[in-house]
């Protein structure tokens, strides 16, 4: 082979994208031919250079960031999953008003809030309790004498005389007839005793 | 600006690179593909964690600085999950993702040259960005100097190839896929292919010459 023909196939021969035999016949006329061997070296050289140059890596931190980032600007429609907001990081600059802002969401705000309304009732409910029990009392006992006072009842409490242990029982009913007007204890301890009394 | 100086970047993907001969890894990464293709969002993350050091490093190769490589990064991914579900032959998926990252840098380097920005680390130390392969080791100032100073000049020499032509030495060169593949991406002959390859070559030459003699 001549050197011009070897010029002709040097890129093919350095790339070993060349035939078995061309390759043969390139490789007898560089072991003779100190030109072209020197043309072959430089271009193997040039290589060597190109391939030392290298991109270092930007760290997890940076790849992490990035897919962060190409996630929040792809259209939800694209995914399975919605694509949620990613929690803003907290700036240096922001210190303490932003760890207010993040303390005093609006949820976190909301639960607060009920939370202060049910210890305001509690609390005046205890204070209504304890500002109006004489008056309570009053109107329990006068409750208890219009009960007292009804014909059926006073029949019955004659001819059967209420035990002294019912009278807690009678108190209550008292209590609870004028707080909602239905519930009647006494009643049914009056009809057992009478039972009981039958039975006797 | 903000990066991490750790480990440098493999010149070849660590990932599939396009060459998949494997039988159990193509069938994989098919699958990979088939599911983002669904919308498996675990399957754009695989996907991005696969490739995105390859698309970084070529992306870098290409534009010379962090800035642009890392707007292409981005863009290229948003761009490849948009128009996954076109993709009918998933091998091609490779030469298909090489091909958007070395487009979206040509189009990045024009946009700046027309409006003759600079990126914030395209300075002088940008050069600083890469790094020698073989300067890690070295101790000696003078020595370090030096390869500052061929790292620089290499950097040069394809700053001056048409995009063309860089995209087809680096493709080649540096992540060494095959004439063929190059000719998919670029979307242009083999022929073509061999020009641009051998020309980038004769200039690389003659730029870098005082390096390569002896």
């Amino acid at each position: 082979m001549y050197c011009r023909e070897i010029q002709d196939h040097l890129q093919d021969y350095i790339d070993n994208d060349l035939p078995y035999s061309i390759k043969q016949a390139i490789d007898e006329h560089l072991l003779e031919c100190l030109d072209c061997h020197e043309e072959v070296e430089r271009y193997r050289k040039l290589n060597a250079l190109l391939q030392l140059r290298s991109v270092p890596d930007p760290g997890a931190t940076y790849w992490r960031k990035t897919w962060q980032k190409i996630r929040q600007q792809l259209p939800a429609s694209l995914l399975k999953m919605p694509v949620t907001e990613p929690v803003a990081p907290r700036t240096e600059k922001g210190g303490f008003r932003q760890y207010l802002n993040e303390l005093f969401r609006p949820a976190a705000a909301m639960v607060a809030a009920a939370v202060l309304l049910l210890v305001a009732v509690l609390l005046g409910s205890y204070h209504f309790y304890f500002s109006h029990h004489a008056q309570f009392v009053a109107e329990r006992t006068i409750d208890y004498k219009l009960y007292m006072d009804d014909q059926n009842a006073q029949t019955v409490l004659a001819n059967n005389p209420v035990p002294s242990d019912w009278q807690p029982d009678i108190t209550f009913a008292a209590i609870s007839k004028a707080a909602v007007g239905g519930i009647d204890p006494v009643s049914k301890g009056v009809g057992l005793s009478q039972v009981e009394a039958v039975g006797k | 600006m903000g990066l991490e100086k750790a480990k440098i970047l493999p010149l070849s993907p660590s990932s599939p690179d396009g060459r998949e001969s494997e039988a159990t890894e193509t069938s994989s990464y098919e699958h990979i593909i088939k599911m983002a293709q669904e919308g498996d969002e675990k399957a754009y993350k695989e996907i991005y964690d696969r490739y995105c050091r390859v698309v970084y490093t070529l992306a870098f190769q290409m534009v010379g600085n962090h800035t642009d490589a890392d707007e292409i990064v981005q863009e290229t991914f948003i761009r490849v999950f948009r128009n996954l579900h076109r993709l009918r032959n998933n091998r091609s998926f490779v030469s298909w993702l090489y091909q958007i990252t070395i487009n979206l840098s040509i189009d990045h380097r024009k946009l700046r040259m027309r409006r003759r920005t600079v990126p914030i680390d395209d300075s002088p130390e940008m050069f600083a960005f890469f790094e020698l392969a073989t300067s890690r080791s070295v101790k000696d100032p003078g020595q370090v100097l030096e390869n500052q100073e061929l790292l620089e000049q290499i950097n040069t020499a394809i700053e001056q190839l048409p995009a063309q032509q860089r995209a087809v030495i680096l493709l080649h060169e540096v992540e060494g896929l095959s004439k063929k593949m190059i000719s998919e991406i670029l979307q242009c002959s083999l022929v073509t292919v061999r020009t641009n390859l051998h020309h980038a070559r004769k200039k690389l030459r003659k730029t870098l010459s005082r390096y390569l003699k002896g």
